[in-house]
C-alpha cells in the first residue's frame, strides 16, 4: 500500500524511458536583446519558451525542468526559484517583497483552464525574471556587454550532478545523511547508475564570449564527462566557443534563420530526449571552428604561443616578468618571436607515422620558447 | 487472396504435439484447424482451454513426477 | 494481461470509435491526460514537432527525419496514433503522402500547453474556504483505508482470515457489484472467492489497480446510464487536479455528480458529506494519468530528498537460498505474500518464510502467473535488494519460472493466420509490415503462412495499399 503515498512512484516500469532533466539557460543580456527587438522580442521569445517547456514536462511524467537566468553580471535561477528572500531585500523592501517569494506557490491563484503545475511553473519563472529585470541598475549594463554564461552552465550542472545523486536507486543510510559523501565514489559508477538522463538548453544571443573561455571550456568538459549534451538556439551573434560546447558534448546546434518562429525550432530540434534522439536525425553544427581563445587577452587566435608547462595559449609574446600567466613558471616567449610560429606543412609523400612526427616542430628549427 | 483465419497459436515441444495430435485424432479433428510445423498448432480458439485441460490429464496419466521434498529446512 | 497502468486505459481507448475519440478531445485537459500517458514515447516527439508547424507533416520529409534503424519505432507510434485518431495520413494532389494532426485534438492541445480558453476543464477549485478543510495525511490515510478495504474484501476470503466477514461490510453495495461484474470476485452462496482476474488486479500496482477497476467502471456506464464521454472526461480531469485542494461541484453535470459519490466510495476522491459543495482528490486520483506521479515534486530538489528518506520504500528481501523476508506488519500484504510463500515465522515487525515449489506450483493452479509473482516482489524489494541489478537473485527469478512452465507445457496466442499469398513480394511485404507493428508471432517461408495476435492495422495497410494501386 505504500504506492498510496506517492513517494516511491519512481519504480517505473522497464520499457519506460527514465526520465529527463532539461536544465535551459536563457540568455538576458539586455543589449543584444535590444538588438533583436525588431524581429523577436524577448517577451514573445518567454512565451516560446514557456510552451516549450509545459512541451516537455508533457513528454515524461517525472520531466524535470530547470531555468537559469545568464545575466550580464550574475547567473540567476528563475525556476525551481530560489526558496528564502533575496540577500537585499528583506531590509530595503518595506511591502513585504521577501514574505511573497517565499509562499508564493499559494499565493498563485486556481485558473481553471491550465494545468495546475505549468501555472504555478509559469508563475514562478515570471516573478523571478521581472525581480531580475528590476533590479538591475544601469551601472550594471555599463559595465560589461556580455552574458556570464560560464556560471549559469555551472549552476545548471552542479543541480544535475546533484540531481543524479539524489536518484540514485539506493539511498543507503551513509549517502542518506551526506549525499555528497557519494561524490567520492569513482565517477564512472555513479554515472552509469544514474536514472536520469539530463541535457543543457542554452538560448543564446551575446556574441562574443571569448572572455569566459576557460570557465566555460571547463564546464563543456565536465558536462562531456558526465554525458550531458549541451543543445544551443543561437538567435543572434555567433560564438565559436558555444559550436564547440554542442560538438564535443554531442548536442544540437541550430541557428534559426527566422527567430520568430523560435517555437517550432524548440519543438522540432531541441524537445526529443535522449531516447527519442537514438532514433532520430539531429540538426548538428556543420563546420565547427575550432580555435581557442587565447588567455591573456581572450583573442580567438589562430596561432599562438603554448606555455611549455601547462599548455596555456597567449596571442602575444610579450609577458609580464617572462612569467606564464597560469601556472607561474618562466617563459621566455620573445626568444620565439626571431621567427614568427608557422605551420610546418605535412609532406605528403611520408608515411602516415613519419607524418605525425613531422608535425611537431624538431627542437632546433622554430625554437620552441626555452623553460627554465 | 489472402485469407485471415481466426485461431489460437499453440507453441509446444515436439512431444507434447504428439500429444496434442493424438488427442485430436480420438476427437473427431474437431480442435485443431492446422498444422503448422513442428512446434506449432492451430486451434479452434472456444476450445483451447477444453483441449488444455485434456492435455493436463493425458499428460497426469503417462508422465510419473519424481517425488520431489522441497522442505529442506 | 498489462502490468503497466496507462497501457490497460490505452488499450481501453484504442477501441473505442472515431466519433468518441473526436468528443473526447473537445476537452483539453483529456488531450492532455492522453498525450501524457497513453502515448508511446516516440510518438509524443512526433506530434509535438507537428504541432506548431504550419503546413502538413509529408511523409518524406518524416521519413527523412528518422535514422534508417529507428523505422520499426517510427511506424508503431505513427500506428497509435492512428489507431486513437490524433493524425491522418492523406494524399495531396500530387498524390504525395503527408500527415495531418487532427483538429480538435491540436487545438486542445495548445490550448492546454498554453492555458487560453475558456473551457474550465482543469477543475475548478472552491472561491469560499472550507471550514472543514482537511489536509493532505489525512486523504492519504483515507484514500488507503478504502483501498485496502478492496483488496481486503477479495484476498481475505481465499486465505482465511477470520476477520474477513467483518471486513466486507467496510465497502460499499456498489462496489462489491462492481468487483463482481470485472469478474474479480465470484460470488457463491453468500461466500466471496477471489478469481484468477482478481489474483492479477491484487498483485498490480496500485496505479493499474486503480485504472483496472475504473475500466470495469467505464464499461457499465451505459447499463448506468451514462455517458462514457462524459466518465471518461471527468476521470482526466480528475487526474489534472492538485491534491489538499477543494474543489466546486456546482460545475458539475448530472453524471459527474453521481461518479463523485462512486468514487468517493472507492477512496478516489473524498467528501466530508454526501451533499457538501465541495471535493478533494485524492492521491490515488491525481495519480492517475501519470505512471510517476512526481510532475509536481519537481519544484524543488529538497522536497525530493525530504519524500524519500521518509517514505517506506520496499520490504522484501529475497535470498539466493529462496528465503524470503518481509518488514511489514500489514495484515494484507502477509496475505498477498502467503499466497504464493510458504511462510513460517512471524515477529511484530517482519514475517519470514520460503519460496518452495510447492507454494508456487499452489499459486500457479490459483491463476497467478510467475512473472505477477516476479514483478510484485520486485515492485517491493528492499533498497538493500535495489543495490543490485536485477533486484531478484536471478536464480529465485529462473527458478520460479522454471517451476510455472513445468505445469505449463503449451504456449497460446489468439490471433489470425494469414495464408494464401498471391506472390512471394506481398507476403513479404505484409510480413514485413506485421513484424514492424510487432505483432507477428510466427511465419513459414515455404508455405508463405505467418499468425499474428493482431489483424486491424494490417487489413487497413492492405485496404489502403489496393486503393493505392488501384489508382
Amino acid at each position: 500500500m505504500n504506492a498510496i503515498d506517492g513517494t516511491d512512484r519512481h519504480i517505473v516500469t522497464e520499457g519506460a524511458p527514465p526520465p529527463s532533466l532539461l536544465a535551459i539557460v536563457l540568455d538576458t543580456n539586455p543589449h543584444a536583446w535590444a538588438e533583436l527587438h525588431s524581429t523577436l522580442p524577448l517577451s514573445s521569445a518567454l512565451s516560446a519558451l514557456l510552451v516549450f517547456i509545459n512541451a516537455h514536462l508533457a513528454s515524461g511524467n517525472a520531466n524535470e525542468i530547470v531555468v537559469i537566468a545568464s545575466h550580464t553580471n550574475c547567473a540567476e535561477w528563475l525556476y525551481p526559484s530560489p526558496r528564502g528572500p533575496y540577500p537585499s531585500s528583506p531590509t530595503t523592501e518595506p511591502n513585504g517583497n521577501s514574505s511573497e517569494a517565499r509562499h508564493n506557490k499559494d499565493h498563485v491563484p486556481g485558473d481553471p483552464n491550465k494545468f495546475r503545475p505549468f501555472s504555478l511553473l509559469e508563475h514562478s519563472i515570471l516573478t523571478s525574471l521581472s525581480r531580475l529585470v528590476s533590479s538591475t541598475t544601469s551601472a550594471d549594463l555599463a559595465s560589461t556587454p556580455t552574458t556570464s554564461i560560464g556560471g549559469a552552465l555551472s549552476l545548471a550542472l552542479t543541480y544535475m550532478s546533484k540531481a543524479a545523486l539524489l536518484r540514485e536507486p539506493v539511498a543507503n543510510d551513509a549517502a542518506n545523511a551526506n549525499p555528497l559523501s557519494a561524490l567520492a565514489d569513482s565517477e564512472s559508477a555513479t554515472t552509469t547508475r544514474t536514472t536520469l538522463t539530463s541535457r543543457i538548453l542554452i538560448l543564446s544571443v551575446s556574441g562574443d564570449l571569448a572572455n569566459q573561455y576557460i570557465p566555460v571550456m571547463n564546464c563543456i568538459f565536465a558536462a562531456q564527462r558526465r554525458r550531458i549534451p549541451i543543445d544551443i538556439v543561437k538567435l543572434a551573434g555567433d560564438t565559436v566557443l558555444l559550436q564547440q560546447a554542442s560538438d564535443a558534448t554531442g548536442g544540437v546546434y541550430v541557428k534559426p534563420e527566422r527567430p520568430e518562429g523560435l517555437l517550432q525550432y524548440l519543438m522540432m530540434a531541441f524537445l526529443p530526449d535522449a531516447t527519442s534522439r537514438r532514433s532520430l536525425v539531429m540538426p548538428t553544427a556543420g563546420g565547427v571552428d575550432f580555435r581557442a581563445a587565447c588567455f591573456c587577452h581572450r583573442n580567438v587566435v589562430d596561432i599562438g604561443y603554448v606555455c611549455s608547462v601547462c599548455l596555456s595559449i597567449f596571442c602575444s609574446p610579450t609577458l609580464q616578468d617572462n612569467l606564464c600567466l597560469t601556472c607561474g613558471s618562466y617563459l621566455s616567449l620573445r626568444s620565439a618571436t626571431s621567427k614568427t610560429p608557422q605551420v610546418i606543412p605535412r609532406k605528403k609523400k611520408k608515411k602516415k607515422r613519419l607524418g605525425t612526427d613531422s608535425a611537431t616542430p624538431g627542437p632546433s628549427a622554430v625554437g620552441t620558447p626555452m623553460h627554465g | 487472396m489472402v485469407k485471415a483465419i481466426r485461431g489460437t497459436l499453440v507453441k509446444c515441444d515436439a512431444s507434447v504435439k504428439a500429444m496434442l495430435v493424438d488427442i485430436d485424432s480420438k476427437h473427431r479433428n474437431e480442435f485443431i484447424i492446422e498444422d503448422l510445423d513442428e512446434e506449432h498448432v492451430l486451434v479452434k480458439e472456444t476450445k483451447v482451454a477444453q483441449f488444455k485441460a485434456m492435455l493436463q490429464n493425458m499428460m497426469k496419466e503417462k508422465l510419473k513426477e519424481p517425488e520431489l521434498s522441497d522442505s529442506d529446512d | 494481461m498489462s502490468g503497466s497502468s496507462s497501457e490497460q486505459a490505452y488499450e481501453y481507448l484504442v477501441l473505442l470509435p472515431r466519433q468518441t475519440h473526436t468528443k473526447l478531445y473537445e476537452q483539453p485537459s483529456t488531450v492532455l491526460a492522453v498525450f501524457r500517458c497513453m502515448l508511446p514515447h516516440l510518438a509524443k516527439t512526433i506530434v509535438m514537432a507537428m504541432l506548431y508547424m504550419p503546413t502538413p507533416f509529408s511523409a518524406v520529409d518524416l521519413e527523412a527525419w528518422f535514422r534508417p534503424e529507428g523505422k520499426s519505432v517510427k511506424d508503431k507510434a505513427l500506428s497509435a496514433l492512428e489507431r486513437l485518431h490524433i493524425i491522418q495520413a492523406k494524399q495531396d494532389a500530387t498524390r504525395h503522402m503527408h500527415y495531418e494532426l487532427s483538429k480538435g485534438f491540436a487545438n486542445s492541445l495548445r490550448q492546454a500547453l498554453t492555458g487560453g480558453g475558456t473551457h474550465r476543464s482543469f477543475g475548478v477549485p472552491s472561491s469560499t474556504p472550507d471550514p472543514n478543510k482537511v489536509d493532505t495525511e489525512f486523504l492519504d490515510a483515507y484514500a488507503r483505508k478504502q483501498w485496502e478495504n478492496i483488496l481486503f474484501y477479495m484476498v481475505g476470503s481465499t486465505v482465511g482470515l477470520a476477520s474477513s466477514a467483518q471486513l466486507s461490510q467496510d465497502i460499499g453495495l456498489g462496489t462489491k457489484k462492481l468487483l463482481e461484474m470485472g469478474n474479480f470476485v465470484q460470488v457463491r452462496s453468500g461466500r466471496v472467492s477471489i478469481t484468477r482476474e482478481g489474483f492479477t488486479f491484487v498483485l498490480q500496482e496500485t496505479n493499474a489497480q486503480v485504472w483496472s477497476l475504473l475500466i470495469v467502471y467505464l464499461r457499465h456506464t451505459p447499463e448506468l446510464g451514462m455517458s462514457e464521454t462524459d466518465v471518461l472526461s471527468f476521470l482526466f480531469m480528475l487526474g489534472s487536479l492538485e491534491l489538499g485542494q477543494d474543489y466546486t461541484t456546482s460545475t458539475l453535470s448530472e453524471t459527474q455528480l453521481q461518479m463523485l459519490e462512486d468514487l468517493s466510495a472507492f477512496g478516489i476522491v473524498y467528501r466530508s458529506s454526501k451533499n457538501a459543495a465541495t471535493f478533494y482528490p485524492t492521491r490515488l486520483a491525481v495519480t492517475l494519468t501519470s505512471d510517476a506521479g512526481a510532475l509536481s515534486t519537481s519544484d524543488s530538489l529538497s522536497s525530493i530528498s525530504a519524500s524519500r528518506s521518509s517514505s517506506q520504500q520496499g520490504f522484501i528481501i529475497v535470498e539466493t537460498n529462496y528465503r524470503l523476508y518481509a518488514y511489514t506488519n500489514s495484515l494484507l500484504q502477509i496475505s498477498i505474500l502467503s499466497l504464493f510463500t510458504k511462510l513460517t515465522t512471524r515477529f511484530p515487525n517482519l514475517v519470514s518464510g520460503k519460496l518452495t515449489k510447492e507454494s508456487i506450483t499452489r499459486a500457479v493452479k490459483l491463476g497467478i502467473s510467475s512473472s505477477q509473482i516476479l514483478s510484485y516482489l520486485t515492485s517491493h524489494a528492499h533498497p538493500q535488494m535495489q543495490k543490485h541489478q536485477p533486484f531478484l537473485p536471478p536464480t529465485v527469478m529462473d527458478q520460479i519460472r522454471l517451476w510455472e512452465y513445468e505445469g505449463e507445457r503449451v504456449e497460446t496466442t489468439p490471433g489470425f493466420l494469414m495464408r494464401d499469398f498471391k506472390s512471394w513480394d506481398e507476403y513479404r511485404d505484409l510480413k514485413e509490415y506485421a513484424e514492424s507493428l510487432g505483432v507477428l508471432v510466427w511465419h513459414h517461408d515455404e508455405k508463405r503462412w505467418f499468425f499474428v495476435n493482431g489483424v486491424d492495422q494490417l487489413s487497413l495497410y492492405m485496404k489502403k495499399k489496393v486503393t493505392r494501386g488501384g489508382e
